[in-house]
């Protein structure tokens, strides 16, 4: 894959200007973030090569060069140098040829030679700044070589100059098309690769083969992230942590507070870890997500009320629920007595249920002294036996999935922020038989946990699935 | 497809899942594209998209499982199959040299047949239905993890512990850090039940041996030497005893070769410890077929009492074990996790090399720092080509603004497709009547390139040393109005053009507080 050799693949050489969205499309395209957190505007002085390797074949590659440096002198010498217009793409080769050995012109040098071996142009401008002559004579040369051309309009800034962008472009590339690099999604990205289909007719099949691998790459990612999340929550929910107790001491609050905080402390690493996890089935190994970009929702501390509420279980609903399951029971009791009890069994379950809901909000676990089996005694805590816990920690950890499968790698800056659109939880929105199929896992999670996690994996795969569907329309 | 799936049919072993249980453990921690590529490159080489679940593990095992050093599970199986296997040899040899001392050194007396039976095979007895009662799971009987294989199973981390010390004495490894503490705890919770029935499993492969050993000591020793029985109590008689060796005997007497002894065999072997005739030599001469005919009652009780039921139970444990081996749960959402790695297919985009981290914040050179422009004399104004268009008295007030000093003669438009206006610009500026300085606005939003480089060095040939360069690096507004550049901007116009080495040259911000 030297520039010497023709390569047999498609190549595109993408050429823009810095801090232009050049690198971000790059990033994208390559999901390779350290592209971006590299690209020191002006002083990137290499052509970086990015093949697409599927199963070790290389389908096609990207070429992410500096830009030009001297465009106004190289197009000179090309008008200096050309007698006739078929004669243009020998004259360009003829440039790189010259100025190899010479050093001069080194940037025009490495940019061009890609091309004049059968790359095609992909060229990234930004259309809220205004034209300038110096993008012309840019154009010009790309003309030149007369390889197959794409522009692509990003528009950075909050003006917008894209009609006068899009006449210029269009006298001089194939193909014109707006990409956001810091808004794109997948759906965007499998677009503009199909559109790069167009380029040349000779490289369909290999830019169809490109998109089914990328689809087949998000399924897996989709698969791993889904059994990522179900260990999570199998690992959270068989959890304890216990202290050895000396001789015959009473166990005291500070001792049960301290235990607890270990206890809460391990499952927070717990959500950090696949939070992490996460991050890295998508590729994000460079740039990270902060958790004051994570939003409220997420950066919320786990068992904090205000998480809890937000998400949909606050006090008073837990209370609420109570009350209700505690209104049936002593229903039921009315009921057997043929209302002789004057209903005074539904309303005293409605109290003792509402009071034990509220009551009931910080006991999230039980801390009790067990017997070990070489002797002694041992204080221990967990599981936590609140199942909202489970719904939470899994709420917010397809959050969390949902912010890092869309947010691409060229994308600079926060994410969107959960519950921009409304809609605060995932699980809030979930269908019935979604709720049961996870109430059923949780559930079997408490019996066998490895069975319960795989069960877990297989109905939240189904639900990012879902999800992905959904967003991408 | 065979050759593809050498173990297919055979399930992994307990050392095989603990060593799975520690390596998955120890990648919790692990960066997930990591793994994401060891585990495809491992899966790629063994072929895992065509080989069954098992094999792919134990394939994927071979390949990065745990060093020698930390592979507990294999050490816990070799070592504790080593040990059972030393135990057996040595439960053989205990029955073996049991029966044969005792029918050695029987003494001037008969070996009495109460204490021998009792000794060899009723204390056997006891065991099976101690044995028996420990298995069963009825909460009436015994309580639930009570068991045998459940109290065995809490042995688990202190028997794979006193393995790992033996295996660090033996083998003094580089380095042994130990699994950690919760590790074990969950391995004892996950393959605990599974080791308890291993654990039963050998205990009655012990015992089979022991019965072996004894059953063939009786007949080494009944063949190379003529060892006498008898049997003597106060209590019993001869009746009594009669009847429990007829009931001894059920089970095989039905044969005809050899059931309990006859009356007149019990009545006649009775003996007293403080008859004289035993103490004078010679005295059991004529009687000596008497005195033997007790040995293939005890031959067969040993061996339906003693070895038979061994042999049953250790083909129960086997059973059990092959079953809980069966249902042991390694197929975790970790496991599967692993799998879906090996098989997932291979898709790179990254880079192939990552350029050398870049040195972003080197401070500005103090030559180009801003510093106040001394001169009040005017300055000749160059436009680049692309900074927005401005009515002359915005130009005339941003210049002074900006340098204190106002514009000598008309702007001048340079960078544009046309090199000889650059020539041009160029040469009036150094033709220009009182040689006045240069200033040239640049558009800062757009990085300094090549062209702008040379245009400078063109510039300080045309005004000779002395006269200065002012750069004036111009921002762009929503509405495509100048403003003040940011500071990346500034940073990295000033860097660039610090390479020029230009004595006279000046970077600034231009400066628009106040403009209309």
């Amino acid at each position: 894959m030297t520039d010497e050799v023709q390569a047999v693949h498609p190549v595109l050489v993408v050429v823009g200007h810095v801090n232009r969205g050049k690198s971000s499309i790059v990033s994208t395209l390559a999901a390779d973030d350290s592209v971006v957190v590299d690209d020191t505007p002006g002083t990137t002085r290499v052509a970086r090569r990015f093949p697409m390797l599927v199963n070790g074949k290389v389908l096609y590659e990207l070429v992410d060069t500096p830009g030009f440096e001297r465009a106004r002198k190289v197009l000179h010498w090309l008008e200096e140098h050309a007698s006739q217009t078929a004669d243009r793409p020998a004259i360009v080769a003829r440039f790189v040829k010259e100025h190899e050995a010479s050093g001069q012109f080194e940037q025009e040098v490495r940019l061009l030679k890609p091309v004049i071996n059968g790359g095609a142009v992909l060229y990234i401008v930004d259309v809220s700044v205004p034209v300038d002559e110096r993008f012309e004579s840019e154009m010009e040369i790309l003309r030149w070589t007369g390889r197959p051309r794409m522009a692509l309009m990003n528009r950075i800034g909050d003006a917008d100059h894209s009609t006068r962008w899009r006449a210029l472009l269009g006298q001089y590339f194939l193909i014109v098309r707006e990409f956001n690099a810091y808004g794109v999604d997948f759906k965007a990205c499998v677009d503009l690769l199909r559109s790069m289909r167009e380029l040349d007719d000779a490289w369909r099949p290999v830019f169809d083969s490109a998109i089914l691998a990328l689809e087949q790459q998000r399924q897996d990612n989709l698969r791993a992230s889904a059994l990522l999340i179900a260990q999570a929550v199998g690992e959270m929910a068989t959890a304890t942590e216990e202290i050895r107790l000396t001789g015959t001491e009473s166990v005291d609050e500070p001792t049960r507070q301290r235990l607890w905080q270990t206890f809460s402390n391990n499952l927070r690493a717990s959500e950090r870890r696949l939070r992490k996890k996460l991050m890295g089935v998508y590729g994000h190994r460079v740039l990270k997500l902060s958790d004051a970009d994570l939003g409220v929702e997420l950066n919320d501390d786990l068992f904090s009320e205000g998480t809890w509420g937000r998400l949909g279980l606050s006090r008073g609903k837990l209370a609420a629920g109570g009350a209700t399951a505690g209104a049936i029971t002593g229903g039921m009791l009315d009921a057997s007595v043929g209302g002789a009890s004057f209903f005074m069994g539904a309303l005293a379950g409605l109290m003792v249920g509402g009071l034990a809901g509220y009551a009931g909000w910080g006991q999230m676990a039980k801390t009790q002294v067990v017997g070990q089996s070489l002797g002694g005694l041992s204080l221990q805590v967990g599981p936590i036996t609140k199942p909202q816990f489970y719904w939470i920690v899994l709420d917010r950890a397809l959050l969390h999935h949902r912010i890092v499968s869309t947010w691409v790698h060229g994308r600079r800056g926060p994410p969107p922020a959960v519950g921009a659109d409304g809609k605060v939880g995932v699980v809030d929105g979930l269908s019935k038989d979604h709720r049961a199929s996870i109430a059923r896992a949780l559930r079997n999670m408490s019996v066998d946990r490895f069975t319960g996690e795989r069960e877990l994996a297989e109905v939240l795969q189904s639900l990012m699935q879902n999800d992905e569907l959904g967003r991408r329309g | 497809m065979r050759d593809q799936m050498p173990y297919a049919s055979v399930p992994l072993t307990l050392g095989e899942m603990i060593d799975l249980q520690a390596v998955l453990e120890r990648d919790a921690d692990e960066d997930e594209q990591d793994l994401i590529k060891r585990d495809g490159d491992v899966g790629r080489r063994v072929n895992a998209a065509k080989l069954d679940d098992v094999s792919a593990v134990r394939a994927w095992l071979a390949e990065v499982g745990p060093p020698e050093a930390t592979a507990y599970g294999s050490h816990l199986e070799r070592w504790g199959s080593t040990l059972s296997w030393l135990l057996r040899v040595g439960a053989f040899a205990a029955g073996l040299l049991t029966v044969a001392g005792w029918l050695e050194v029987q003494g001037r007396q008969p070996i009495n047949v109460i204490n021998f039976w009792s000794a060899l095979i009723g204390t056997q007895l006891v065991f099976l239905i101690l044995l028996a009662a420990s298995v069963l799971r009825w909460r009436w009987v015994i309580r639930r993890g009570m068991t045998v294989p459940g109290r065995a199973s809490r042995a688990l981390p202190w028997f794979a512990r006193a393995i790992e010390s033996l295996w660090v004495r033996v083998a003094k490894p580089d380095h042994n850090n130990g699994l950690p503490a919760a590790t074990w705890s969950k391995v004892q919770r996950l393959y605990g039940e599974l080791f308890g029935w291993v654990a039963l499993k050998s205990t009655q492969a012990l015992a089979v041996a022991y019965n072996v050993g004894a059953t063939l000591g009786l007949v080494v020793w009944a063949t190379i030497s003529d060892p006498s029985f008898g049997w003597r109590s106060t209590l019993l008689d001869e009746t009594t005893v009669h009847r429990w060796a007829q009931r001894i005997a059920l089970p095989w007497s039905w044969s005809g070769w050899a059931g309990a002894p006859s009356p007149e065999v019990v009545a006649q072997t009775r003996y007293s410890s403080l008859e004289a005739r035993f103490v004078e030599a010679g005295a059991l001469g004529p009687e000596a077929e008497l005195w033997a005919a007790w040995w293939p009652f005890l031959l067969l009780s040993l061996l339906v009492y003693g070895l038979v039921p061994r042999l049953g139970t250790y083909a129960w444990t086997w059973w059990r074990c092959k079953l809980a081996l069966r249902g042991a749960p390694w197929r975790s959402a970790a496991a599967d996790q692993l799998l879906h790695r090996m098989r997932r297919s291979s898709l790179s985009t990254v880079a192939e090399a990552r350029p050398e981290p870049l040195a972003v914040d080197t401070p500005l050179p103090h030559a180009l720092a801003d510093e106040a422009s001394v001169s009040q004399k005017p300055v000749a104004v160059m436009k680049w080509s692309g900074v927005p268009d401005m009515p002359p008295s915005v130009m005339e007030t941003m210049i002074r603004f900006t340098l204190g000093r106002s514009i000598w003669g008309h702007v001048e438009i340079v960078g544009g497709r046309d090199l000889n206006a650059d020539e041009a610009a160029v040469r009036k500026a150094s033709a220009a009547q009182g040689e006045p300085d240069v200033a040239v606005m640049v558009q800062g939003w757009e990085p300094p390139v090549g062209d702008h480089v040379d245009f400078f060095e063109q510039l300080r040939r045309g005004l000779k040393a002395g006269r200065r360069i002012d750069v004036l690096v111009c921002g762009l507004s929503a509405s495509d109005a100048v403003v003040a550049p940011t500071d990346a901007q500034m940073r990295l116009w000033r860097r660039r053009l610090e390479a020029l080495g230009d004595p006279w040259l000046r970077v600034y911000p231009v400066r628009v507080e106040g403009l209309p």
